[in-house]
């Protein structure tokens, strides 16, 4: 079993100066209590970066480690941070040193590569080549079962993984688990016995070929094991390809599920883009209407001056027009009664005209003086009319209130176009959109060779399947006629074969009896930490992905993140108890979705779970108070990350 | 005194007519001028000589029809200058428009339209 003694920081994160954490040596739970932001999870990557190398940030993703120094030691020119790890594994000690340090010749620097890493392995005090050291590492924690004893409360989508018999990362987490169960090792002996057997037949064909009776039998035996073996090394090729093209597809997932997002986002602008693009030529086309408007708003402006001033010019107008059409009559007459003088008769009724008719017509044909008839003065005022004729229209100032509030309404929605786009750009941020297109066509690509591969699987499980059964035949037809030499060979195979048969059939059995084992342990855990009564118990798939069991029998097809927990944590409490592979447990913030009632049920289980507990939480998620009432004794030790500074804290033991 | 050939805007009027394009009410600042002389002539304003002008038009393409002569003719038969009427005009409009943006901060269409229908 692994066990914690020691925990050295230094320039990591917010600890600037050396910051020891010494383990319980007695079993039991340790609490770090810390605000948000104070250096929890960084404490929790510390550990992880010992024994693993690696630092996660929020949503599993990988950290630049050169982000992790100590940002004021950074502003001095301080560099680089270190790590030490005491542990004890079976008995034994280790020292575990890993160093992030600046190359030499690098003054200030920027990114990963300006740094170097060192990793030193002591055991009991000797130190161990790079090739044992990491040999070592990977026999007492390998990387793959780190979830199950590093337990952050952010990735617990992890668990729920196992729930699904399609997922990539379910498979994963079901081998981790496996691997942490002991299975690897009858996997691995049921391997060795294959390549035995393999090699038992190979003795076999060859001591028939020696003997003359059964020698073609032996050379087609030999043949077919070659073919058998050529198809067997194929068909782990292609598992190691299927596997490779797995994880890959598993990590352009996961940039579609982040892409799928964001071609949604992509599409909406686009939508937005095109909105924001037909309200601008609205509102152009609006205001070049308003201006046109405009433009001539001054002449109807002056509408009531003109009025009053059109009215007199009007009626000048109309006077003249009478005196011409006065003058016209009186001119007439004029003539008549000069022809009529002239003739001495009426021109009407053709009498004629005496003396003193003649006489008056002649004093009546004197007009005296005409007026003149000023026809420039007409011709004037009749334009000057026309002109002003053009200001008599009226000032149609609704229509341009009208323009003015369908602008000001159209600029509103442009201005939330331009918002919801510049909202969306952020969501995007530095993405590129023809990289997103590129791996949508990547992870197309890569289900058609995944497809092909597990077709290429099939295909060659059922030619070594139809070898196997070529060979059966042919060692039955050797079993009648074989030889001394031949027998012997044939009872060595037959060993072999038996105990392969063995052994495949123990895994199976092994499997089986550890699921079941670890649904019995994690159901226990599980009915102590939920508050829920009416939850009976756990069920577990093959992928040892645990769904919770009603009383009526009805398993809970959706639960809260709150449950999500509780069940990841009997699982957690069930492989400790199950696993030849033990180790401590440091749980990041594991109560922050949790009630009081589950929380205390939780506390009070740490004990059982594991023999050394780490806590890292917040005084709010875990009561001081309340952590040790319930832990009492077997709470070993306290400490509290003390505030030095926006980026600096200090570690004090309670 | 002989009548214009060129009329212009004075230097703080300048600022005024500017202001009024950046409102975006009006395609050009001759169609500026012109509001703020039918809204000087409203006002009751009358005949004058505006000091200090700048050259901005010439009278031929800022009255390209005569209409304008033809207008301040009929409404102001005592002047014998139009044009320099029509430039005192324009520019006492602008000093209003210029003292309302002063007092009002911002003028809005209906505050504009409101002022050049007094």
């Amino acid at each position: 079993m692994l066990r914690l003694l020691k925990l050295t920081v230094y320039n990591f994160g917010p600890f600037k100066e050396e910051t020891v954490i010494n383990f319980p040596e007695d079993n039991g739970v340790a609490i770090v209590y810390g605000e948000n932001m104070r250096g929890k999870t960084s404490l929790l990557n510390a550990i992880r970066y010992a024994l693993f190398g690696k630092i996660i940030g929020r949503g599993s993703r990988t950290i630049e480690l050169h982000k992790m120094s100590n940002r004021e030691n950074v502003h001095e020119g301080v560099y680089g941070f270190k790590i030490t790890l005491d542990f004890q594994f079976e008995g034994v000690r280790y020292e575990l040193i890993r160093q992030y340090r600046v190359q030499d010749g690098v003054e200030t620097p920027n990114s990963d590569y300006d740094y170097i890493e060192d990793t030193f392995l002591r055991r009991e005090g000797s130190l161990l080549s790079t090739g044992e050291r990491d040999a070592e590492l990977a026999r007492i924690m390998p990387e793959q079962v780190s979830r199950f004893f590093l337990f952050d409360g952010e990735l617990l989508q992890e668990y729920e993984e196992l729930l699904s018999n399609e997922s990539d990362m379910g498979r994963r987490i079901k081998e981790s688990i496996e691997r942490i169960l002991g299975v690897p090792v009858l996997t691995n002996t049921r391997a060795h016995l294959t390549e035995h057997f393999v090699a038992a037949q190979k003795a076999e064909s060859k001591a028939a070929q020696r003997d003359q009776k059964t020698h073609e039998l032996g050379v087609l035996l030999a043949q077919q094991t070659d073919i058998r073996s050529h198809h067997d090394k194929e068909i782990t090729r292609l598992k190691g390809e299927l596997d490779g093209l797995r994880s890959r597809k598993s990590g352009v997932e996961e940039q579609l599920r982040k892409v799928e997002r964001i071609e949604n986002l992509l599409k909406e602008r686009d939508m937005v883009e095109s909105n924001r693009t037909n309200t601008a030529d609205k509102i152009n086309e609006k205001e070049k209407r308003l201006k046109e408007l405009m433009s001539s708003i001054w002449r109807g402006l002056l509408n009531k001056r003109i009025s009053p001033l059109r009215t007199s010019i009007q009626q000048q107008i109309n006077e003249i027009k009478d005196l011409q059409t006065r003058r016209a009559v009186a001119d007439e007459m004029y003539q008549r009664t000069m022809k009529a003088i002239e003739d001495r008769s009426c021109p009407v009724c053709l009498r004629d005209l005496d003396d003193s008719t003649i006489r008056r017509l002649k004093e009546l044909s004197d007009l005296g003086e005409q007026k003149d008839i000023d026809e420039t003065k007409l011709q004037q005022l009749m334009v000057l009319d026309s002109r002003l004729g053009s200001f008599q229209s009226s000032v149609n100032t609704e229509l341009i209130e009208m323009l003015m509030d369908d602008i000001d309404n159209l600029t509103i929605d442009q201005a939330h176009y331009r918002d919801r786009i510049s909202e969306i750009n952020q969501q995007i941020g530095d993405i590129e959109e023809q990289g997103i297109r590129t791996q949508r066509l990547d992870y197309d690509k890569l289900i058609k060779e995944i497809l092909i591969v597990e077709e290429a699987i099939v295909s060659e499980t059922n030619a070594l399947d139809k070898s196997n059964a070529t060979i059966k035949k042919l060692q039955n037809e050797l079993d009648k006629a074989g030889g001394v030499d031949f027998v012997k060979e044939r009872r060595r195979r037959e060993t072999y074969e038996k105990l392969y048969d063995l052994i495949s059939e123990g895994v199976e059995v092994y499997r089986d009896r550890l699921r079941g084992k670890v649904e019995e342990d994690a159901s226990k855990l599980f009915v102590n930490l939920t508050s829920e009564p009416e939850y009976t118990h756990l069920n577990i798939n093959e992928n040892y992905g645990l769904t919770i069991v009603h009383k009526d029998g009805e398993e809970v097809a959706v639960r809260s993140a709150g449950a999500e927990h509780v069940v990841a944590l009997s699982l957690m409490g069930a492989l400790q108890k199950n696993a030849p592979l033990r180790g401590p447990i440091i749980m990041d913030s594991p109560f922050g979705r949790l009630d009081e009632t589950h929380t205390r049920n939780i506390v009070k289980a740490l004990p059982i779970m594991a023999e050394q507990v780490m806590l890292l939480v917040y005084e709010s998620e875990l009561q001081p108070n309340m952590a040790r009432n319930i832990l009492q004794g077997r709470l070993r030790e306290e400490y509290r990350l003390e505030r030095v500074s926006g980026r600096h804290t200090r570690i004090k033991r309670m | 005194m002989a009548d214009k050939i060129t009329i212009g805007v004075t230097q703080e009027n300048q600022s005024t007519l500017s202001r009024l394009i950046q409102s975006n009410l009006f395609q050009d600042e001759m169609d500026a001028a012109k509001f703020a002389m039918s809204l000087a002539i409203n006002s009751g304003t009358t005949v004058g000589n505006a000091e200090g002008t700048s050259t901005k038009w010439n009278v031929g393409s800022f009255d390209s029809d005569g209409e304008i002569k033809a207008v301040i003719n009929a409404l102001f038969p005592e002047s014998t200058t139009p044009y320099r009427t029509v430039e005192y005009l324009f520019n006492t409009g602008l000093r209003i428009i210029g003292q309302a943006y002063e007092e009002k901060g911002n003028f809005s269409l209906s505050d504009l339209l409101q002022l050049s229908q007094h």
